[in-house]
């Protein structure tokens, strides 16, 4: 909100040290304000954008463990060929749920709680452009895992017998995949999983646009003055991207999304072939939306990686304007990619030779990218801290998965790796060796500063060995049993077609992975709660998140800092463009009002998905339902408009230096 | 990162178990392997991959040792804290353009190859020595319209939930999961989608293409020696996308002509049955054969030789309602929902591809072939989830069960109350039950899946569905082992 709008509302407020000494306050619809809790209320009302980040980052780290859980029951079921662990169905519904998981609940909330934590301290704001939308993105991702979801209970209560009468089709998770192809997802071939999945991604939706125009907004608009776009943080560069990714890649799949629900509920024939529909539109919608959602999971892993690289080298970024640059271009050129997922589906020559040299010209901005990396270590005073050896592993697993990458550009190569094992290798070295390890290292580097805590250290390094030696025992051999015919998503297989050996070295290696995955989150909770303090700047960091006192104070910086330079923490501290802060107004720091409103819109969200799916299934007024779930979001929302902006304001501490930069040497982390 | 002497032995003795795991497990020729190709198609895709392979491989060893040496070259060591700060060095923009420059060309070596790939693969390739002898003018002996001589042999694929089926257009019958195709000739599959998208995909003769409703994608192959290749579905597309497999028999021209004239010829009729010549027909077919086969079965069925395979054949064509999906050629079954089984007993699998009864040497191994026939056809879903010849509705194998069965029949085989209502049979449907215990409970009852859900927990108990084949219409073991027999004798 503006400060002028806030101004006029706010000035019957005194500013106060902490917010439990404000007195009540009423906001324009006669309610009283959640401004003066603390505890659970203040959190589930919070519109401050750290506590949002923490929220995101611990709902993303228990969905990690929920589709790990999934990953780790596919690969017990074909541990050995013809495994009957789990049926055929169950199998089916673990590997959906575990895609959809892992990209919409695990990588993009946790990309999400690095953008709310940092973003406005690299810029040197003092909280996102919209901090009550930044809430309804929360509680709206919230409402999106919960509908998807609560599909396993009811799969549950359908196993042990409770409902399922008249029902033809037994899935009550969703089994159609994360790709959802039409017609296998249409209501011929797939039951109410398919509809827990279409309205839950379609919520989740929500949330990542909200969340994505909050962020531009944010980031164009909230610099402090003198953080122009060519000093940005390459990490915020990369946020910036992703959310143009976002707000450009989603309406396809949302369209997408739309017209399967209106095949099912309603009898339309978009996808529905025996009236003459297209499966091949659901593939293309859904790839111009899914290519791109592989760099929205990418490129805030590698902004990640390039501010610690530059970190334990105590080096700038080699060639940033090129790093940035290429960022945008890997943006660009991921939305003209698509197709390189249907090389199979008969796309003709002409288009498949396209999508084939434009698939292989997306290597080059990513090679850029490696390049760079390197020559930011080369010539560095290299220190292998947690973080930086997460991110070197980063560098490593994602050089090997572009290599496959590149293979399959090749389409006729292609043809013999699609939809093979080959493929999961791929993808999963982009994944989970690129993506994942980049979030760790991004979580060792940052729990310091979010908490004021030390995550354990030689904990740390025991992480990144199991996770990068588990890792690779369970995916390199995919890249052999996908060239020796092994097909994807299939439950079981024959013993005698070569496939057992690697398969049992997959599953095994998968439970070593597993294990350094749970080291990492139980080192997290127990740090958080218990770890050993540290101070602000711990890791001599470069940029501006740094400077400000940890815990971080809700207003982030007492005074506005004046930017001088890239990298200006570090030239503030070893260079001679010292950072200057704008002088103080005497008002306080005007601080905006917390709400109730974008929790009932979460709320609605969640009703009306679970309604819409049992809609599907023929629950009588569900439909009504559905209809009130959303007019509750709606609700929300109109309510949140009319209750005004609020605010009020905080005196930050007076003794000197509290809230200015640390000029002390920068104290490294002890191991 | 300090490494201890134990650390190191253990890195040692993990390494030397990968490499001879590497060694042993590694094999590049099992069965369904794109690495070991048989034809022009997959050998043009394997080259083009083992190209990519080696250009990542060059630019891994460069870069990855690059990394190696920089990470080790520049790492901090006691004392450096002393010495200044490292060059600020912001970037080198000619490194920038040369690695640029550089990455493009390695590209450039991958896309002419790729591109020329593309046209060699997706078109006919009627520029190859080898496409003039693929004419079927040149090499099929019997009959065929002259319009098709220049052509190649073509092959309309067709998928369904969980099988596939061959049809050859040009020769007039459809085959199987298992279909035949001649050595050293070109062949065009036309893939036709039936219900979801399924792949074909059979990686030894070349790389896979989808089969999607609505769509008339097509791929041609080429198989440069006979054998048994294996095959998979490679789309997901639903709950047993697992089990939909197949095998394509490739053999020399002779027996490929051989081959073609015994399935035109149909199915002969069982135990050898034949019609009496008469003197407007002196040489009946297998077809007079069979329909007066199917006369005399009608008239008087315990007339006909009474051994397993005839009177398998009766279940087939009578109480087991097989022939409302299959398709036997010149018998009365013309059902075309399920699998053509005109030649099945020459087939080395059923149940596409995941009973399989093939031979080391290429063989057929008849006990084993019995026993899968016999477990397929009696308890198919325990062998392949939600397949249609058993839960298809009103037309499924589990509809045999409930059927002619009272309310008195119930306790016989172990139903009780308790069960009925949880299945679903209203209060009002129960007192009419049993107050009608003499009538069928199709007569009271109609929902097929609440009918379903009565039967269900005898499904997995071979006793009780005994018992349950005395008093439904559910097949008894014998009738069963009986159709087994018949269907093995489809040679």
């Amino acid at each position: 909100m503006s400060s002028a709008t806030a101004e006029v509302h706010t000035t019957h407020h005194h500013a106060v040290a902490d917010k439990t000494q404000l007195a009540p306050e009423k906001s324009l619809l006669g309610l009283t304000r959640p401004d003066r809790h603390t505890g659970w209320i203040d959190w589930v009302t919070t519109v401050d954008h750290k506590k949002i980040g923490i929220m995101y980052g611990g709902f993303a780290l228990l969905f990690f463990i929920i589709g790990g859980i999934e990953a780790l029951m596919i690969r017990l079921q074909l541990s050995v060929p013809q495994n009957d662990l789990i049926t055929a169905q169950l199998y089916n519904q673990f590997f959906t749920m575990h895609g959809t998981t892992m990209i919409f609940l695990g990588v993009m909330p946790l990309s999400a709680a690095f953008f709310n934590f940092l973003v406005p301290l690299q810029i040197g704001a003092r909280d996102v452009a919209f901090p009550r939308l930044n809430t309804f993105s929360l509680w709206t991702f919230v409402a999106g895992a919960f509908v998807l979801n609560i599909s396993w209970l009811f799969q549950f209560a359908h196993t042990v017998g409770w409902f399922g009468q008249g029902l033809v089709h037994t899935d009550m998770a969703p089994s159609g995949g994360w790709f959802g192809y039409a017609p296998l997802t249409g209501d011929k071939y797939t039951g109410i999983g398919t509809d827990f999945w279409i309205v839950g991604l379609q919520i989740l939706g929500v949330a990542s646009l909200a969340a994505s125009f909050n962020f531009i907004v944010t980031i164009l608009n909230m610099r402090a003055p003198g953080m122009t776009m060519m000093r940005l943080p390459v990490f915020t560069w990369m946020t910036l991207v992703t959310s143009f990714l976002i707000i450009f890649a989603f309406p396809a799949i949302t369209i997408a999304l739309a017209e399967l629900m209106f095949d099912r509920y309603f009898g339309s024939n978009f996808f529905r072939t025996e009236n003459g529909g297209q499966p091949i539109l659901w593939q293309h919608l859904f790839w111009v939306f899914g290519h791109p959602e592989v760099y929205i999971l990418v490129l805030p892993a590698m902004g990640i990686v390039s501010e610690i690289l530059p970190t334990f080298s105590k080096k700038p970024l080699f060639g940033y304007p090129i790093i940035v640059f290429s960022g945008a271009v890997i943006g660009f050129l991921g939305f003209a990619v698509w197709s390189h997922h249907m090389f199979t589906t008969g796309l003709g020559k002409v288009a498949t030779a396209a999508f084939s040299l434009l698939t292989m010209a997306i290597a080059v901005p990513t090679g850029v990218k490696i390049f760079n990396w390197m020559g930011t270590l080369w010539g560095g005073r290299i220190k292998f801290t947690v973080p930086m050896v997460f991110s070197l592993g980063f560098i490593w697993m994602f050089m090997l998965g572009g290599f496959t990458g590149i293979m399959h550009s090749s389409a006729p190569a292609d043809a013999q790796q699609q939809d093979s094992y080959f493929v999961v290798a791929h993808f999963h070295y982009v994944l989970l060796g690129g993506v994942l390890l980049g979030l760790l290292a991004g979580l060792y580097f940052w729990v310091p500063k979010i908490f004021g805590r030390m995550l354990n250290q030689k904990l740390g390094y025991w992480t990144a060995f199991l996770v990068i030696a588990g890792f690779n025992i369970t995916f390199f051999p995919m890249h052999y049993l996908g060239l020796t015919g092994m097909p994807r998503r299939t439950h079981t297989y024959l013993g005698d077609m070569g496939w057992n050996l690697w398969n049992l070295v997959a599953t095994i290696g998968a439970f070593i992975l597993g294990i350094g995955v749970l080291l990492c989150f139980v080192n997290i909770v127990y740090t958080v709660f218990k770890g050993k303090k540290c101070d602000a700047d711990p890791w001599g960091g470069r940029t501006l998140e740094w400077s400000t006192p940890t815990p971080v104070p809700a207003y982030n910086f007492a005074a506005t800092p004046i930017v001088q330079a890239r990298d200006c923490f570090w030239v503030h501290k070893h260079g001679d463009k010292k950072i200057e802060y704008m002088p103080d107004d005497g008002h306080g720091i005007h601080m905006p009002s917390q709400s109730w409103f974008p929790l009932l819109c979460g709320f609605g969200f969640a009703f009306f998905g679970v309604s819409m799916a049992m809609m599907g299934a023929g629950v009588p007024y569900a439909g009504y339902c559905a209809i009130a779930g959303l007019s509750a979001v709606f609700l929300g929302v109109y309510l949140w408009a009319l209750e005004g902006p609020g605010g009020y304001h905080l005196e930050p501490p007076h003794e000197e230096g509290a809230d200015k930069p640390h000029d002390a040497p920068a104290s490294h982390a002890a191991h | 990162m300090t490494t201890s002497p134990r650390f190191r032995r253990f890195l040692q003795r993990a390494g030397f178990l990968a490499l001879s795991l590497g060694l042993a497990g590694c094999s590049f020729t099992t069965p369904q392997s794109s690495l070991d190709p048989k034809g022009p198609v997959a050998r043009e895709q394997l080259d083009l991959f083992y190209l990519t392979v080696w250009v990542c491989l060059g630019i891994f060893i460069l870069v990855g040792g690059a990394l190696v040496w920089v990470v080790i070259r520049f790492r901090e060591r006691p004392g450096d804290d002393a010495k200044p700060m490292p060059s600020q060095g912001h970037g080198n923009p000619m490194i920038e353009i040369g690695l640029i420059g550089g990455s493009i060309f390695l590209l450039v070596i991958i896309a002419i190859p790729t591109l020329r790939a593309i046209w060699f693969t997706q078109g006919l390739p009627e520029d190859k020595p080898y496409y003039e002898e693929s004419k079927l003018g040149t090499y099929i002996k019997g009959e065929l319209a002259p319009e098709e001589k220049d052509n190649v042999l073509e092959i309309n694929v067709y998928g369904w939930q969980w099988w596939f089926a061959f049809e050859y257009p040009q020769l007039g019958f459809t085959t199987a999961n298992e279909f035949v195709m001649p050595v050293g000739k070109v062949v065009k599959f036309n893939l036709k989608g039936r219900d979801v998208i399924h792949s074909f995909w059979l990686p030894k003769l070349g790389g896979k293409v989808d089969i999607i409703p609505g769509r008339k994608n097509w791929l041609w192959l080429m198989a440069d020696e006979e054998g048994y290749y294996f095959g998979q579905c490679a789309e997901y597309c639903g709950a047993a996308h697992a089990y939909m497999l197949f095998r394509a028999e490739v053999v020399s021209e002779d027996k490929f002509n051989e081959w073609v004239a015994d399935y035109k010829q149909g199915a002969a009729a069982p135990s050898g049955f034949t019609a009496k010549p008469t003197a407007e027909n002196p040489h009946p077919t297998n077809q007079d054969n069979w329909t007066a086969w199917a006369k005399q079965n009608a008239q008087d069925p315990q007339s006909l030789p009474q051994d397993d395979a005839t009177k398998g054949a009766q279940v087939f064509m009578g109480k087991g309602k097989c022939i409302v999906c299959h398709t036997i050629d010149s018998s009365p079954a013309g059902g075309t929902i399920g699998p053509n089984l005109t030649k099945l007993g020459q087939r080395k699998s059923v149940a596409a591809g995941i009973l399989n009864h093939y031979t080391e040497d290429g063989g057929l191994d008849e006990a084993k072939q019995a026993e899968n026939l016999l477990n397929w056809v009696a308890y198919s879903h325990r062998y392949k989830p939600d397949n249609i010849m058993y839960y298809q509705m009103g037309a499924g194998l589990a509809d045999l069960q409930y059927q002619g069965l009272t309310y008195a029949d119930l306790s016989k085989v172990g139903i009780t109350d308790k069960q009925l209502t949880s299945a679903g049979v209203s209060d009002e449907q129960l007192a009419e039950l049993k107050a009608n215990a003499g009538d069928p409970l199709t007569s009271i009852v109609s929902d097929q899946m609440t009918l379903r859900r009565i039967i269900k927990p005898l499904e997995d108990n071979d006793e009780k569905l005994a018992e349950l084949a005395k008093v439904s219409g559910w097949l008894s073991p014998e009738e069963f082992k009986q159709v087994a027999v018949y269907l093995q004798s489809l040679k």
